[in-house]
């Protein structure tokens, strides 16, 4: 008998047999995401749903016994391989655990499950006056996840990156861990750390390595009065990069994102029912857009009392003037932009996804493989230029590149994105040509330029650069999970 | 591995775009996040719903895999409600339900059916039902009614009782209530009588695309002998078949297609059916996923977003019967829950369509109405098992049998 076999009837004294699953047909559907290249996918050896923090523990600890290899999935959307097995492991998907366990208006927390999605959290938040504070992520996607691994959504500017308090998570060895301000009984879920090291952050980032995390404590970010976006155009990135910081740095917005003019574009393709790329995004020359349309756009949202962000948006809008901006007035986005307006409401205004039917199917037709660093605002304007001369080189348009304050001002979140229509079967070999060209230009870019990978890309080389803070992440590693059952795949240790 | 299931390259795009968020699950609108799929909702695992579907025919078009008994069990346990289709950005299809319609006709091509349906199927070759009831009782349902027969006199309207509503006794009464209604309101409607002929709808929905032709090519051979213009249908799934699947298939041409639905709250308002009898009952209307999603995608498709679904009139209708209070479910329209019925599971896996029902059936209890009320006989059937089964008091009705009490 495997360890796998083993496993399995062991697992089944404690898991009903519709949650947990080595037929066929349910295994292949874990097998492949959007980042799965045609033709290539490993099975898992079964699958497992657990409903609650023990039931997690005796499968960890069954797991661990037997050393079997278990990759955690806490739901979805999955675009970058992160929860996909690798021959022998054991998938944990959490998608049951999906309660809102409390939302604390007086603390600004909501403490949840894996499996709760954006939508559910945001909606449930919008009752009580927050906004999540992941507004620009997809509505199935799980909130626990992308706090851990770093929101991609746009709050960090004012409030800080990590939405990430207090969490609860098994380990190997069957240890429920109670981080923060929860490690500690009756005291809440409301802080990190303190007044001893913070133990949250271990497994920020660990993408599953280092055990399963069961319950997090993610802040909320209140509405206030009034919630506004203001939008202004630039002509060219400098300026618009000099406003972001501006603007974050002195608490004027609560966010800001520079668009470029083929991603307003992309955001028009969104909202239309278009069938086909219209033809300016296909141009070659992608750094000047068609005639009266702005170089790109610079988004923010402003929240608060009516009277401060009457203040705040007149402010705003003297400083990009000064830069040689302009102002663009709510009715002249709408109408020149109509789909950017409604996307940048909807996420960065109501922190809601956009509903079924206002999204175009224009996305069925559509790649977007992208390229995702973080860096000093200083060398933002350099990586702008490497972006322009990787295109020219490697990609074929359109092109679009975002940036925004990520960390207050310390830090810029810069996204360059290659749009690809057509057929996967069709593109495959510029799908696989651009990932690689990926890899070595994170590499590249880290060298030049100190910018660094937003989220792991499964390439250990990457974490090898690290030196003694990498070490002692293995001797913690192992300590924690000597049997390395912990989403090996990944290759993160 | 065999290389025996390959999609077509739209649907093989989908597969691989697919970022597995299980959005196609959820409702939206007044129904945000609650969910939607039956089988998503029962059997839990990702591979239920549209996405996990996508990733196993990924792998069936990339030869990864072999199509299995047990695969096969899975797919057919979808009701094709098409939820799904209506929540995700991503699909794109005339048909909302292709990817499972696709699939189940390579099952039906590799042989891997359920049991149940390969009988439903023989019936259907042998006395052109659904039901495995002899052909020659297929009139029985109209005893009485003096209507005319379109096979031997010319009538204006056709109605099309379908298979459920013929055979089935306990759902005489709403096809009967739907022609009274009808010629009370002076139209000239007629019936096929024992020479009414399955649709082919539930025969294209599990797979069997070859009988549906059949049947579409034999029901527009009649209609056009008879010279009908208008066809009317108490049966959601008939309405689906004659109003979308033909005319995806090509079999439609110029014939009005309407479900009794629309007929009713026509001659309502132009004032043909009187209502004035109180119908003291609160009431909840169930949508029929045939009359809704199911049709609406094909109408996107001719150049409308919206407008194909069959939502409104069934709504205008009740609040048009003196007395009556409609009390709306959460998930209604777009969002509706399937009653389980659909897509023939019904039949394969009947455990499963009462769940669903039931589940229905506690949603409609919960708005505080006495009658649940619907527009379907599938629906109807399945209602009737489930209330039976946890003893409900609940009562339930097809509109037109409400409709014909407030005359």
């Amino acid at each position: 008998m495997s360890n796998v076999d083993s496993l399995y009837d062991e697992l089944l004294s404690t898991f009903p047999e519709d949650r947990i699953s080595r037929d066929e047909a349910i295994l292949t559907s874990y097998a492949t995401d959007l980042s799965s290249p045609p033709g290539v996918a490993t099975l898992p050896t079964m699958v497992v749903l657990p409903k609650t923090t023990d039931e997690v523990k005796n499968l960890l600890v069954a797991a661990n016994r037997f050393k079997v290899p278990v990759v955690p999935m806490s739901r979805g959307a999955n675009i970058a391989g992160l929860a996909l097995p690798k021959k022998g492991e054991v998938v944990v998907d959490l998608r049951l655990m999906n309660k809102i366990i409390e939302i604390n208006s007086d603390a600004a927390y909501a403490l949840i499950e894996p499996g709760v999605t954006h939508q559910q959290l945001s909606l449930e938040a919008k009752k009580k006056g927050f906004i999540n504070h992941l507004p620009t992520a997809t509505g199935g996607g799980s909130s626990v996840a992308n706090a851990l691994m770093r929101p991609s959504g746009n709050l960090s500017a004012r409030w800080d990156p990590d939405p990430v308090l207090a969490l609860e998570v098994v380990t190997p060895s069957g240890d429920i861990i109670r981080t923060g301000s929860a490690s500690f009984e009756n005291a809440g879920w409301r802080a990190r750390y303190g007044p001893f090291p913070d133990l949250t952050g271990l497994f920020t980032c660990s993408y599953g390595t280092l055990g399963i995390v069961t319950k997090v404590a993610v802040k909320l970010i209140d509405r206030g009065e009034e919630e506004r976006l203001l939008v202004t155009k630039f002509d060219s990135f400098p300026p618009a990069l000099e406003y972001m910081k501006l603007i974050v740095r002195r608490n004027l917005a609560d966010s800001v994102t520079f668009w470029n003019w083929v991603w307003n574009l992309f955001h028009e393709l969104m909202a239309s029912k278009l069938q086909k790329l219209p033809p300016e995004m296909l141009k070659e020359d992608q750094k000047t857009p068609p005639p009266g349309m702005p170089f790109g756009i610079a988004s923010a949202r402003l929240s608060g009392y009516k009277e401060v962000i009457d203040a705040q948006e007149k402010t705003c809008i003297r400083l990009a003037r000064e830069l040689g901006g302009d102002y663009m007035p709510p009715q002249e986005v709408e109408a020149t932009h109509p789909g950017t307006w409604a996307y940048l409401n909807s996420y960065f205004v109501d922190g809601m996804h956009l509903k079924p039917g206002e999204e175009s199917t224009m996305r069925a037709a559509l790649w977007l493989p992208g390229w995702l660093i973080n860096a000093e605002p200083s060398g933002v304007l350099a990586l702008e230029k490497e972006m322009w001369n990787f295109a020219k080189k490697e990609a074929k348009p359109p092109y679009m590149f975002r940036a925004l304050p990520f960390n207050h001002a310390r830090e810029f979140f810069f996204a360059f994105v290659i749009l690809i229509s057509g057929s996967l079967e069709e593109e495959k070999d510029y799908m696989l040509h651009l990932t690689s060209a990926y890899t070595n230009l994170y590499h590249e870019l880290l060298a030049k330029h100190g910018a660094i990978m937003f989220r792991f890309r499964q390439d250990p080389t990457y974490f090898a650069l690290t030196g003694p803070y990498g070490e002692l992440l293995r001797k913690i590693k192992n300590i924690i999970d000597p049997n390395n059952i912990m989403h090996p795949g990944v290759n993160l240790f | 591995m065999s290389d025996g299931i390959k999609l077509n390259e739209h649907l093989y795009n989908f597969t691989t775009r697919c970022v597995r968020c299980a959005g196609c699950t959820f409702g939206y609108k007044n129904a945000e996040f609650e969910a939607v799929c039956p089988i998503y909702k029962k059997f839990n695992f990702f591979t239920y719903s549209l996405g996990g579907t996508a990733q196993l025919a990924r792998a069936l078009h990339e030869g990864r895999i072999d199509l299995t008994e047990s695969m096969a069990d899975m797919l057919y346990h979808c009701t094709t409600c098409g939820a799904c289709g209506e929540m995700c950005a991503e699909v794109d299809f005339p048909d909302t339900m292709e990817m499972q319609h696709e699939l189940r006709a390579r099952c039906v091509e590799l042989g891997q059916v359920p049991f149940a349906h390969v009988i439903t199927i023989e019936g259907l070759k042998k006395d052109d039902n659904m039901m495995q009831k002899p052909k020659a009782e297929r009139g029985k349902w109209a005893q009485g009614l003096k209507v005319k027969d379109i096979t031997k006199e010319k009538a204006e309207v056709y109605y099309h009782a379908g298979c459920r509503c013929c055979f089935d006794e306990e759902l005489w009464p709403m096809a009967r209530s739907a022609v009274n209604l009808l010629k009370k309101a002076g139209v000239d409607v007629g019936i096929a009588g024992k020479d009414e002929v399955c649709c082919g709808g539930r025969a294209f929905e599990i797979g069997y695309q070859g009988e549906f032709t059949k049947y579409a090519e034999s029901n527009m051979e009649m209609l056009k002998t008879a010279g009908i213009k208008t066809l009317v249908t108490s049966c959601a799934d008939c309405y689906y078949a004659f109003k979308v699947l033909y005319d995806m298939a090509g079999k439609k041409g110029d014939l009005e297609v309407l479900h009794i639905t629309e007929y009713l709250n026509r001659l309502i308002k132009e004032d043909r059916l009187k209502l004035t009898k109180s119908v003291p009952v609160v009431a909840t209307y169930h949508d029929p996923c045939h009359l809704g999603r199911k049709v609406e995608p094909w109408i996107r498709q001719e150049g409308k977003l919206k407008g194909g679904e069959i939502y409104q009139p069934p709504r205008e209708i009740l609040n048009s019967i003196p007395g009556l209070k409609l009390a709306e479910m959460r998930r209604i329209k777009e969002n509706a829950w399937c009653c389980g019925a659909g897509g023939g599971a019904i039949d394969a896996y009947p455990d499963f369509a009462l769940w669903a029902a039931l589940e229905r059936i506690d949603e409609a209890k919960s708005t505080g109405a006495d009658v649940l009320v619907t527009a379907c006989p599938w629906c109807k059937r399945n209602f009737t098992d489930a209330l039976k089964e946890n003893n409900s008091t609940l009562k339930l009705y097809d509109i037109a049998e409400l409709v014909e009490q407030a005359l």
